[in-house]
């Protein structure tokens, strides 16, 4: 009886339910940005607000191709240095002043600007004279862009740069509207405030709860814009945001957490697992004593089952063979083939033993070894599943486990750590993105401190080469080195894991994990 | 009283300062900054940024720096969202934490000196053992296991009320439930052993050796003495509030402070973590004086000079 | 019952005529309440099992069985008879053999293999059937006339998961019963430190009186309304991974409430005649502490030792929600839970189980400590 009053209680308070309004579309998103300064901004969650927010000069298709954006066509000059940037006349702001050329050259200096600060500045470094500008050794003006006219652009590189088109449809190649963003300063990216040239315009944002935004009326594809309203809802807790999609609070979840997915799969075409542009790794720590041998770090890849991890630890995620994910765009041959991924596990195992013997070690005769992770339900269990392997060939691991800040901090001054976990996910879609990390010179990402003069020379080279094929010739010969020195210890290629509703159409998933909201609609049907 | 209240307030003056003081050097002897991501920044960016923020100066100068803004009003930016100022960030999201803890702190009040009551008024009856086991049950169940398990029955299984978000009072409903329920039980718990004690006290035996109803005895003079150790657990209640409100807020999604007691430590958002631990200070400071000054009013055994 | 003579001979006479009437009422009182005893027993069945569990336990805690990821809860053996066909097919794929007939006895196994490549037989590939976790004593015997064909014979080997195994393939049982100790460690060591600092804090504050105790108090105060949650995220930090350093951390802080009891204790001890006289002949103020105001103390300080060990446990739980509790290959009831619960609605007896075990202890702990409270107050007498 009480049990009814009870109910009753319950059905009064669904009238007051905050209905789920038809024709809006609620997209889950991983995570509030830090801001809506595009120049600020870093996370492929702040990505895809972007994506919404602004057109570059070459934007994303439905399947995360690169298409003409703000720009309609472009020249390239022969030896690939100068780009020349048509915009299109119907190109206009929020505000319905025209997008032009002035636009762009304020937004890049803007961006190399060192006093912006921006995050992501080192991306468009191939523009001449970027890197100088933005250490403050050049002045501004010095910067490879120029307006020919109101709707020429023209961009000067350093060196020829084949990915560069690739680069420009990353967010700090997008546009700023001079007028605001000089009136009103860091105010200009507030709702009311921000003019912008994308598909949508920003209406509110109430931190933590949500971003709303409508059709940008003066896009110069609104016609083929179907969804009138959108609000991006952040997620701190992946297994929150699944239960708003089931409740149908949601239409999209941006990523699912692992323990889900079996479960999920009742909801068959609504779960979306695809490959995605970045791989999982753990960098082996090159100057430290023990893995300084490269038969010993070999040897710990070697031994790593990643078959059974994507299988039963981490569902959803691929076994990787190679530094570079699959699915790259420039790298015709793809990655070199590694001798062992093609021997059974047990003579892997043998091998590994063998080689492990010889210096001594085995399973009798342990040597301990320190693994550092930043805490998180997968890295646990992968970094459990792994010390299980490891200790076949005598490594003992004990583990370091540190949140995320302390994580990189350490990984970035390289204290005493040994073997740590690590991850990259392609800012544009080329084998340089992920071969780079390696280059001796490269400080803040070569977490094996990894110093191989052969390899910087073949990177080198490659920079220098025009000719797509050639170049990803030398790539393959630089990732055969690594491979074989092992300083990383590739795991996984990351895949990307997302709930669509079935109302959403048109929702392509790709290796980009890009899907901009001005190509999806509402199912008509019903 | 009045002289005691003043004084009290002019105590949490110095005592704030002290915790900001030990807060901001704390903070900075933690290994990683506000920088270290995922995805690291290159070197010459991450001094671009640090000079931006004034992290390039020496600490002490940092200090005073931050100091002087505070006393100005001004907490400084956050650095994980750089468009707004701390005060900008916590000024959204306290209404909501409030409105979530009081409602909780009402609730757990209400239903635990009611059922508390009931208990001690029916002792060692079945009714007793009920509500002692229920309360101990919900002092023994971290809310992180309740808040999950009433999502599944009500928004997925019998989809009457919403499993995320915050804005309708449907939203409201199973947060504060789940935030409230431990509370509930131990304010029970104490209210039947401070009834229990009431009830024997030479008093209440004489009112009802007089033939006083029972519902006058109990209501009038058994509940004003045993409400007294509820009172003073209203301020350990309220600090259990603002940590209990961290997982809620996670597992349903709402838009409170209490998020950036974790996540601006693990961000080592400095000047956010500075302005959430003021925040979460002063509202303990002046609840505990409030309570203090209440059991002025109810004991009237209890004098401050 | 039996007297307890032994205190006897050299303490002042009317502090053992009073400590032990004291003692004896409340223990006679305590046997009288069936709950409080039942609770005790519980806690004490559990504190044996967190000693000498893992030990005697057929698997240890950080064991992985590959074949039996996320297995559910079962009385009988693993591995269950339809699982014996998919396991053995895996192994010999990997091994890269195809299976030509199987018979399965209820305890071993023989299975008619080839080669795949036009190779014979590697011997090895036994060892991809005792990687397999389910078998023991495995033969090859590779046929005379054809080495590419050949017989493994083996032993199955019973596995038993009571409670299943978690997301790594551990068994959960024994894991429990490894974070039962680790949680009760984790509390007990907490509680000694509040304990030992409070009692005393309490204790000289209170006896001493006027000004320092002001002070002293004050500052209890301005403890209280630091926001500790944040400062042990802090600590998590600077200590990584090292949990009882966190936990005498807690301590440092949980001690506040037992300053603050003790000293209203010592307040009206103070006043007692056996003190005062004391005083005034002259004994040195931390015999007094240690000789009157502490032994008498006992009794709440118990009651309050047995409810702050579940808030020590629930308080570590919250932790690990965080994802700042103990660490791998180490876990603690509130890990297992934190994990459960993630696993809710996958594998629930992942979250019953842990959370089970918790309930039952925090229980016995509570109405253990309710006990005692009845047991000692002198109001009741």
């Amino acid at each position: 009886m009480r049990l009814s009053y009870f109910i009753t209680f319950l059905s009064v308070f669904s009238f007051w339910y905050a209905t789920a309004n038809a024709n809006i579309f609620y997209r889950g998103n991983d995570g509030d940005p830090e801001t809506l300064d595009h120049h600020g901004t870093s996370t492929t969650s702040e990505a895809r607000l972007m994506d919404d927010l602004y057109s570059g000069l070459v934007d994303f298709s439905e399947n995360a191709k690169v298409i003409p954006g703000t720009a309609e066509r472009w020249d390239i000059s022969k030896d690939g240095l100068i780009y020349t940037f048509y915009l299109r006349d119907d190109a206009f702001w929020s505000n319905g002043d025209p997008v032009t050329a002035h636009d762009f050259v304020f937004a890049y200096r803007r961006l190399m600007n060192p006093l912006t600060a921006a995050k992501y500045a080192t991306l468009l470094y191939p523009i001449k004279n970027a890197e100088k500008v933005n250490i403050g050794e050049l002045d501004l003006l010095e910067l490879g862009i120029r307006a020919l006219d109101d709707k020429t652009f023209i961009i000067e590189l350093e060196q020829a740069t084949p990915y560069f088109l690739e680069q420009l449809t990353h967010q700090t190649g997008k546009p700023l509207h001079q007028k605001s963003v000089e009136a009103l300063g860091d105010q200009f990216v507030k709702p009311g405030n921000l003019v912008t040239n994308g598909a949508y315009v920003l209406q509110s944002y109430t931190l933590n709860s949500r971003i709303v935004m409508t059709k940008n009326d003066y896009f110069y594809d609104a016609e083929n814009v179907a969804i009138e309203e959108l609000h991006y809802i952040p997620f701190e807790d992946r297994s929150t945001c699944v239960r708003a999609w089931e409740a149908g609070e949601v239409h999209i979840c941006s990523d699912l957490p692992a323990q889900d997915l079996e479960r999920l799969k009742i909801y068959k075409d609504s779960l979306r697992i695809v490959p995605y542009l970045g791989t999982y790794y753990y960098a082996l720590n090159t100057t430290d004593e023990f893995l300084s041998d490269p038969e010993i770090r070999r040897a710990m890849s070697m031994v790593i089952d990643r078959e059974f991890l994507s299988e039963e630890i981490w569902p959803g995620m691929i076994p990787a063979q190679s530094l570079v994910p699959l699915g790259i765009n420039n790298y015709p041959l793809g990655s070199p083939n590694t001798d062992y991924f093609n021997m059974s596990m047990l003579d892997r195992e043998d091998e590994a033993i063998a080689i492990m013997a010889r210096k001594g070690i085995s399973k009798d005769r342990p040597v301990t070894v320190e693994l550092m992770y930043n805490s998180g339900e997968n890295h646990k269990n992968t970094a459990t599943a792994i010390a299980d392997m490891w200790s076949e060939i005598g490594i003992k691991i004990t583990y370091k486990i540190r949140d995320a800040a302390a994580h990189y901090a350490y990984l970035r001054d390289l204290g005493e750590v040994q073997v740590a976990r690590a991850g990259w996910i392609g800012d544009y879609s080329d084998p340089y993105n992920f071969l780079f990390l390696l280059e001796s010179d490269n400080t803040g990402f070569n977490y094996a401190r990894y110093n191989n003069p052969e390899y910087d020379a073949l990177m080198d080279r490659a920079s220098n080469e025009l000719d797509l094929n050639k170049r990803a010739e030398i790539l393959q010969k630089a990732e055969k080195i690594i491979m074989k020195a092992t300083p990383f210890l590739p795991i996984f290629y990351y895949s990307s894991f997302t709930l669509v509703s079935p109302e959403i159409e048109n929702w392509k998933s790709n290796v980009m994990n890009k899907n901009p909201t001005r190509f999806l609609s509402f199912r008509t049907s019903g | 009283m009045l002289n005691y209240a003043f004084k009290r307030i002019l105590t949490i003056i110095p005592t704030l300062f002290a915790i900001v003081t030990l807060t901001f050097f704390l903070m900075r002897i933690a290994p990683g900054g506000p920088f270290d991501e995922e995805r690291p920044l290159a070197p010459a960016v991450l001094e671009n940024i640090q000079a931006s923020y004034g992290l390039d100066k020496p600490l002490i100068e940092q200090y005073f720096i931050y100091i002087g803004n505070l006393l100005q009003g001004d907490m400084g930016p956050s650095f994980v969202y750089r468009d707004k100022r701390v005060h900008e960030v916590l000024a959204e999201g306290l209404p909501i934490s409030i409105t979530l803890g009081s409602t909780a702190l009402l609730m757990a009040l209400i239903i635990g000196v009611l059922l508390g009551s009931i208990a001690a008024l029916n002792q060692n009856k079945k009714t007793d053992v009920f509500i002692v086991t229920f309360a101990t049950f919900g002092i023994t169940t971290p809310n992180y296991v309740i808040a999950p398990i009433l999502t599944l029955i009500f928004a997925l299984t019998f989809s009457i009320l919403p499993a995320t978000g915050w804005g309708s009072p449907s939203q409201m409903v199973l947060p504060v439930i789940s935030l409230a329920l431990p509370q509930i039980a131990i304010v029970t718990r104490l209210m039947r052993g401070s009834m229990l004690e009431a009830l024997k006290s030479d008093h209440i035996r004489t009112a009802r050796a007089y033939g006083l109803p029972m519902t006058h005895v109990v209501g009038k003079h058994a509940m004003r003495s045993a409400l007294l150790p509820v009172l003073s657990y209203l301020g350990p209640a309220a600090a259990a509030l603002m940590t209990g409100s961290i997982v809620i807020e996670q597992i349903f999604n709402l838009p409170g402070i209490g998020r950036y007691f974790v996540t601006s430590a693990l961000n080592r958002d400095y000047t956010m973590v500075m302005g959430t631990v003021i925040i979460v200070a002063t509202l303990v400071l002046v609840f505990n004086l409030i309570v203090d000054l209440l059991y002025t009013v109810l004991d009237p055994r209890v004098r401050y000079d | 019952m039996t007297e307890t003579v032994l205190t006897h001979d050299n303490k002042p006479l009317e502090g053992v005529v009073k400590g032990r009437s004291l003692l004896d009422t409340a223990l006679l009182r305590l046997k009288r309440n069936r709950a409080a005893m039942v609770s005790l027993w519980v806690i004490i069945c559990m504190t044996l099992a967190a000693i000498i569990g893992p030990t005697i336990s057929s698997h240890s805690y950080d064991e992985v069985y590959n074949h039996f990821v996320g297995e559910k809860p079962s009385i009988g053996a693993y591995p269950k008879q339809e699982q014996i066909t998919p396991i053995t097919e895996r192994a010999l794929s990997r091994a890269r053999v195809d299976m030509e007939d199987m018979n399965i006895s209820k305890d071993s196994i023989k299975i008619y293999i080839v080669n795949r490549k036009q190779e014979p037989l590697d011997p090895r590939i036994t060892r991809y059937l005792l990687r397999a976790d389910i078998f023991q004593n495995v033969e090859l015997e590779i046929s005379q006339d054809d080495p590419q064909r050949g017989v493994i014979s083996a032993d199955i080997r019973p596995l038993r998961f009571l409670m299943g195994t978690d997301q790594n393939g551990r068994d959960l049982l024994t894991r429990i019963l490894v974070s039962l100790r680790i949680s009760l460690m984790v509390g007990a060591l907490a509680t000694g430190v509040a304990l030992i600092i409070g009692v005393t804090y309490g204790a000289v504050s209170g006896f001493i009186g006027g000004n320092i105790d002001n002070l002293m108090m004050r500052f209890v105060d301005l403890l209280y309304s630091l926001p500790f949650v944040f400062f042990v995220i802090l600590l998590v930090v600077f200590f990584g991974n090292n949990i009882f350093l966190i936990f005498i951390a807690v301590g440092c802080i949980q001690w506040l409430d037992m300053a603050r009891i003790v000293r209203g204790q010592t307040l009206q001890l103070k006043q007692q005649e056996f003190v005062q006289a004391s005083e005034a002949l002259g004994v040195n103020l931390s015999n007094i502490i240690k000789r009157h105001i502490i032994p008498n103390l006992a009794g709440t300080v118990v009651v309050y030792m047995t409810l702050l060990i579940p808030r020590v446990i629930l308080l570590e739980s919250f932790l690990s929600f965080l994802g700042l509790g103990v660490q791998e290959p180490l876990t603690s009831l509130g890990v297992l839970i934190a994990e459960g619960a993630r696993y809710m609605r996958n594998d629930p007896y992942l979250l019953i189980f842990p959370a089970l075990t918790m309930s039952i202890l925090l229980f016995a702990l509570n109405f253990l400590g309710d006990g005692l409270r009845d047991a000692l107050d002198p109001k009741d007498r």
